[in-house]
């Protein structure tokens, strides 16, 4: 039976309305489920005291006639490397603890003003440097589907958070696939916008050339109703810029008759577990037989992607935490501090030619666009690994993980590009599988409107762990 | 680039050297990106033509 907070968006926004429920029913029922699932380790911290008493006031003033927007009264997360006005932001880490933040972040005050309600702040991977989640100083992330598995990273937290339905989204940042990784091994959606789509004001650093901050929800309607919300230039953030998106608009025609899907030849459907692959497929037919038409394409000089990703996501970082290297290297995790170390050592001439490289391959995918509207891979090659699980063997050989979870998502991160993840499948052992959907710049819209398409035609984001 | 040299460049940036688990994993991985920073030069310098510069943090393409 559907409950409270199986609803979307879009639906508890609704029943609020119809007065069906009050504010503080659903805040409750938010903070109930918080308090059910404390064994995912999903948030650092809660707010009970201080969401319930916003949602009072909410409450009231819907009573009065006033609604704030398409989020009035609706308990959403943010990730602990994103301001949230009164509360400490660590951004996971032991450096930061204490540091209490003044001022929203401008993607929570433009939430906020939209009615929504912040009820707590999710874990994430120590300064969002690792795709697991298992931070030394917070505790573990567990994924809700195999308590024994990984939540990915680095906003763990808040894919978690979601999947377990104690909220209706979460904030979460992206820079190498931190928004897409989550939401694609906890069985949730999730878009990273393209880079200056939304403002960086109030999120910690963590690759300026590469960070983005993006929602997890429900559903691709549900990220759009907070990316819209959340987008559009601000004047503290100078790397944005433009209007906010109109995603949900582009959402009233969900036909895919006449849409124009790529995959990428020699990459898209190579070096994945079957099961993978069998859902990827099984998606693509599905898309043909709704209409749309699929081909391959062919981007050169794809190579490096990954091996770029991790040069610029490594330099960056590194000289942002240098002196804190040198003061206080013991109070990294073992981790996060070797990578800022090693990030130390990249001549500068390797770091411009990535740079010089990123700008190569956005104009390949730029010249792809011309030919398909989107461009589709899984999100991963594989399903969750183990909790500290650190090689992967897929096709007879072993790889690393932290550089194999990148090696789709670094396609739309290395040249900037809004890419989406939702769930596509599960695997033997029911894990979830996700799709990656990449997009042309600036189309954050269309890249929305195919997830709810495709969501319009399966149920596979309706799904929910079975955990207690 | 081998160890010693990686520990050099890592005394140069200040970095804590002790000799134990720490010193090792921060010197395998920084071999591990100095080799992935070569693929990635060696890429550019194949690909990209001359004179192209890199992407910028401000990307004014799109405004």
């Amino acid at each position: 039976m559907r409950g409270l907070l199986d609803l979307s968006v879009a639906e508890v926004a609704a029943g609020l309305r119809r007065r069906e429920y009050s504010v503080v029913d659903v805040v409750s029922a938010s903070l109930t489920r918080i308090e059910e699932t404390t064994e995912l380790a999903a948030y650092v911290d809660v707010y009970a005291d201080r969401a319930l008493k916003i949602a009072q006031a909410h409450q009231t003033l819907l009573g009065n006639g006033i609604d704030l927007g398409p989020l009035h009264g609706v308990p959403i997360a943010v990730k602990d490397n994103v301001d949230v006005e009164g509360t400490l932001t660590a951004a996971g880490s032991r450096i930061l603890q204490g540091n209490f933040s003044e001022e929203d972040a401008t993607v929570v005050a433009r939430l906020r003003k939209q009615g929504a309600i912040i009820v707590g702040t999710t874990n994430l991977h120590e300064f969002a440097w690792g795709g697991t989640t298992d931070n030394p100083h917070f505790g573990r992330t567990r994924n809700p589907w195999d308590l024994s598995r990984s939540p990915a990273g680095s906003s763990g937290g808040s894919g978690a958070a979601v999947a377990a339905r104690t909220v209706f989204a979460a904030l979460g940042t992206d820079t190498g696939g931190s928004v897409r990784l989550p939401a694609s091994m906890n069985g949730v959606t999730g878009i990273r916008p393209g880079i200056g789509r939304v403002s960086n004001a109030g999120v910690y650093p963590l690759a300026w050339s590469l960070d983005t901050v993006g929602p997890l929800a429900g559903s691709a309607q549900d990220c759009a109703v907070l990316l819209d919300a959340m987008s559009g230039r601000d004047a503290r953030d100078p790397q944005s810029y433009g209007h906010p998106t109109n995603s949900l608009a582009a959402m009233e025609d969900r036909g895919l008759r006449g849409a124009r899907i790529g995959v990428i030849s020699g990459v898209s459907r190579v070096q994945l577990q079957p099961a993978v692959l069998d859902a990827f497929d099984s998606t693509l037919a599905l898309l043909e037989r709704l209409g749309a038409s699929v081909r391959e394409i062919e981007i050169l000089d794809l190579e490096a992607v990954v091996d770029a990703l991790v040069i610029v996501d490594a330099v960056e970082p590194s000289a942002h935490h240098a002196p804190w290297l040198r003061s206080r290297p013991g109070d990294y995790g073992a981790d996060v501090r070797a990578n800022l170390e090693a990030g130390l050592v990249i001549p500068a001439v390797d770091y411009v030619q990535a740079q010089r490289y990123r700008a190569h391959v956005r104009r390949q995918f730029s010249d792809a666009f011309d030919q398909v509207d989107v461009l589709l891979t899984p999100t991963l090659p594989f399903t969750a690994p183990g909790v500290g699980q650190t090689t992967i063997t897929i096709d007879s050989a072993e790889r690393d993980v932290l550089t194999s979870l990148m090696r789709f998502t670094a396609l739309a991160s290395v040249p900037g590009l809004p890419a989406m993840s939702l769930p596509i499948g599960f695997d033997a052992d029911g894990l979830p599988i996700g799709l990656q959907v990449i997009g042309a710049p600036d189309d954050e819209a269309g890249v929305l409107r195919l997830g709810a398409a495709l969501q319009s035609q399966t149920d596979w984001h309706q799904r929910r762990p079975s955990l207690a | 680039m081998d160890a010693q040299q990686v520990r050099g460049l890592l005394r140069e940036h200040g970095v804590h050297l002790d000799g134990g688990d720490a010193e090792t994993a921060t010197v395998v991985l920084a071999q591990d990106w100095l080799a992935r920073a070569a693929r990635v030069r060696a890429v550019a310098e194949r690909v990209i033509p001359a004179g192209e510069p890199p992407i910028t943090v401000v990307q004014g393409e799109d405004r």
